[in-house]
């Protein structure tokens, strides 16, 4: 009996508990969200410690700590920009290589490559490299074009893809003008080989989903394109190519944040994006773009 | 291997994504749009030799459709999820709102084979060259909309519907000189020819118009397809049946070779000086010859017009023979 009464008392205990949790739960739900510094569950469910850096130190730890500023504030509230010294490339194509093993393209599929352009004659020779990739344009003819919302503009500027939607027209592929997307035609480096090597079988990480190479499954027939590496950025990392860059020529980070790399770039050098006189509102900007006959 | 779609096997490519399939579908769906908008027209001004191919000409529009949609349909990286274009379109491209155009359209089309027999209503025929005249506006819309291309021009819109008409009456004249069998039938040529060189002539020179704006005036597609416009005129022009429909059959394979032109031409142009060799990998390359099973699959396109035709004119109830 004593038992009894001792389970009977816990389970009162027990019961207000609870009942005090849930209406303390049902109260804090009814209140305002905070407008700054909340983290959007569906998108980041982390928050980012800041990193601590000093003048001098490499741009890749500010541009991190800049990454993690930004993810701890509600996705809508950021604006990824990419910024791209011309000064500083020095067209050893890393960006490339990067950006293809990171999303593991296909023959046929390069999100980023590299102009290598000549002026002049020799002996007055001059070599530009100019690296191109997706734009993620403020207003993208891509998104206008694409007849089945596959490819759209997220609160946070990228502009993406849903593999799975997409039904491979390639209307957007002749609505861009920058020439920044592909279609993946399914094809292999080691086609010819007697079986496709590991390497090109392994799954790509695209848009924080698992894309194994499958005969007839998405991303094989449909458009691609470069994502800003969402995939790694959400989890608080570089894209490939801003982590891989030798020349310390690529930035990336958010433009409405008015304390962040990529912003002081834009604010304080005369930048140019490409083919503005389209009104695209590109989001990649270039240092030195003036000086390159494109 | 693991390849899923027919364009495993084209030539077209990342820079030149649209090859001679989606020539071949802008052909047949200008052809069809083309010769209905005469159709209805024809009706409406009380013309008197369009409406006796009423019925060859609109099953002649509906097969052209047909085949334009399965060209179209065949080019697609992931044909299975067609369905997506009725479930989730995006009423800001206009590859969504053609989907919508030609499903109205071919009901339409459907709707005037069944309404024939009893004669068509005014309101009837203004919606049909309503709607006719919106499937070519919206095609060209397609192209003309998006800024990077060279196609980003008031000329092309008005070029597809220019080619659209020459399309529309030298498929009328094909087929009125093909299977017509009545002894007037050489003044009922001569009557659609009369109508057929002003719609050639202003084509021919819209089609100069756009090569000069491209700067494309001195190439030698251009000089082809010049020739090929005269030819069809010099041809039309003649009183022998066999020569007025080969002229005709000039005149339609002239403007196939006219949209394959600019459609291609048109792509093939780089974004940036460079970028075609920035990165040098199959299927990136700012070229294209249509491979051997494009074209094969192409003139498979053509025959299954003639055997939708055949199907819809011989065999299906609601069709009858022409009073030719």
């Amino acid at each position: 009996m004593e038992e009894g009464d001792i389970q009977n008392k816990l389970s009162r205990k027990d019961f207000l508990k609870l009942g005090s949790l849930t209406a303390l739960t049902l109260a804090t739900s009814a209140l305002p969200k905070p407008a700054q510094g909340a983290v959007a569950a569906e998108d980041n469910p982390k928050q980012f410690k800041g990193i601590k850096y000093k003048e001098g130190d490499d741009i890749l730890l500010r541009m991190q700590d800049d990454l993690f500023r930004a993810l701890n504030k509600l996705r809508e509230e950021r604006r990824w920009a990419m910024v791209i010294d011309l000064h500083k490339c020095v067209g050893c194509f890393a960006c490339t290589i990067a950006c293809k093993s990171e999303n593991v393209s296909p023959p046929g599929v390069v999100y980023r490559r590299v102009l290598d352009l000549e002026k002049g004659s020799y002996p007055n020779l001059k070599r530009d490299f100019v690296p191109v990739l997706c734009n993620h344009c403020e207003n993208p003819p891509c998104v206008t074009a694409c007849p089945v919302k596959a490819t759209t503009k997220r609160q946070d500027g990228i502009v993406d893809m849903k593999y799975k939607q997409c039904i491979g027209c390639r209307a957007c592929l002749n609505a861009c003008p920058y020439g920044a997307r592909q279609s993946d035609f399914g094809k292999f480096y080691t086609a010819d080989s007697h079986r496709p090597q590991d390497y090109e079988l392994r799954p790509a990480f695209e848009y924080k989903k698992e894309w194994p190479r499958q005969k007839g499954k998405s991303p094989i027939g449909n458009a691609r394109k470069c994502h800003f590496c969402i995939h790694r950025i959400e989890d608080g990392l570089l894209p490939a190519c801003v982590a891989t860059c030798v020349g310390k020529a690529t930035y990336f980070g958010d433009k409405e944040d008015s304390q962040s790399l990529v912003s002081e770039l834009i604010t304080r050098n005369k930048t140019q994006r490409l083919k503005e006189e389209l009104g695209t509102e590109p989001r990649v900007y270039y240092i030195g773009l003036e000086e390159v006959e494109l | 291997m693991n390849q899923i779609s027919l364009g495993a096997f084209a030539n077209f490519n990342s820079a030149v994504p649209w090859g001679l399939w989606v020539s071949i579908y802008l052909w047949f769906v200008g052809a069809s749009a083309g010769i209905f908008l005469l159709v209805m027209w024809g009706n409406l001004v009380n013309n008197p030799h369009i409406p006796k191919l009423n019925r060859l000409a609109t099953i002649l529009s509906l097969s052209t459709l047909l085949a334009g949609l399965l060209s179209i349909q065949i080019d697609l990286g992931h044909i299975e999820r067609f369905y997506k274009l009725f479930l989730s379109p995006s009423p800001t491209s206009a590859m969504a709102w053609m989907v919508w155009l030609y499903g109205i359209y071919a009901v339409i089309l459907v709707g005037t084979l069944l309404k024939l027999r009893k004669g068509l209503p005014k309101l009837f025929l203004g919606l049909g060259a309503l709607f006719s005249l919106a499937v070519i506006v919206v095609e060209s819309l397609l192209f003309a909309v998006p800024p990077g291309k060279q196609w980003h021009s008031l000329i092309f819109c008005l070029h597809f519907i220019t080619s659209s008409l020459g399309l529309g009456i030298a498929a009328i004249i094909f087929i009125a000189g093909a299977l017509g069998t009545k002894l007037n039938k050489i003044e009922l040529l001569k009557g659609l020819v009369r109508i057929s060189i002003p719609l050639i002539i202003i084509n021919l020179a819209v089609e100069i118009m756009e090569a000069i704006s491209l700067n494309h005036i001195g190439h030698l597609e251009n000089r082809i397809l010049v020739v090929m416009n005269l030819l069809a005129v010099i041809l039309l022009l003649r009183n022998n049946i066999g020569v007025i429909t080969c002229g005709a059959a000039i005149g339609l394979l002239g403007i196939l070779l006219s949209k394959y032109n600019s459609l291609i031409s048109s792509q093939l142009v780089e974004p940036f000086k460079g970028f075609g060799s920035a990165y040098i990998e199959p299927r990136l390359g700012f070229s294209y010859s249509p491979s051997a099973f494009e074209i094969w699959v192409s003139l498979a396109l053509v025959v299954s017009v003639g055997v939708i035709f055949y199907f819809l004119h011989k065999i299906l109830p609601l069709t009858r023979e022409e009073a030719l």
